[in-house]
């Protein structure tokens, strides 16, 4: 869902959409905007329909991504 | 389960893909489980339960918490033994406390329980025939 490359070029207000958590009823897609970023880390604020989900965090170890929520 | 009409029950649980308990000493659903979404190869646990039931003329309607600030408002009901179901999803930033709403609030319509919820719907749906959803006006 998100690869090295993109890891380094995404900028503060950056967003990925991802499917959705229902896409049986719609196509709405969860959304995460990047809130926060250093060398080896990015913060999103997670969304769907708008509703904050939370916040997660991808972290760079090693040239190997790796998700907390 | 007694008087209680299980396809309404299990409409719900379908919805919110879980299992649904009902008590056999009042109108109180309960389900709570975890499951694990791939969001475009990012796998996500999001849980599911249920925080408040509510039967009002053989209309069933129960909140249920998601992940975060995400809530859903689910109704069921039968019209000409048809099973129709309604999804409102919730911002529960937007209103009081999601758990036990339904009983603190104890709306005679599905009408009086939007009426409450106001600002907190951010979507709504109607599921009108298996797997075929449409976005409400």
């Amino acid at each position: 869902m998100l690869n090295l490359e993109e890891f380094e070029k995404l900028e503060i207000g950056d967003q990925i959409e991802t499917r959705g958590l229902f896409p049986k009823v719609d196509q709405e897609p969860v959304v995460l905007r990047l809130a926060a970023r250093d060398v080896n880390s990015l913060e999103f604020v997670v969304t769907y329909f708008g509703v904050t989900l939370g916040r997660w965090k991808c972290s760079n170890k090693e040239g190997a991504l790796s998700w907390e929520m | 389960m007694g008087n209680v009409n299980r396809n309404l029950v299990y409409a719900i649980a379908d919805v919110l893909g879980t299992t649904v308990t009902f008590a056999h000493d009042g109108p109180k659903m309960k389900a709570k489980e975890t499951r694990t979404v791939n969001l475009s190869g990012l796998k996500v646990k999001i849980s599911v339960e249920i925080v408040s039931s509510w039967i009002a003329s053989d209309v069933y309607m129960v909140v249920a918490k998601s992940t975060g600030n995400l809530a859903m408002f689910i109704v069921a009901k039968e019209v000409s033994k048809t099973s129709i179901v309604d999804l409102h999803f919730l911002n529960l930033a937007k209103m009081d406390a999601a758990t036990g709403w339904l009983e603190k609030q104890k709306p005679r319509s599905v009408n009086e329980a939007l009426k409450h919820l106001d600002r907190a719907v951010v979507a709504s749906f109607v599921k009108l025939k298996k797997n075929e959803w449409s976005k409400a006006a």
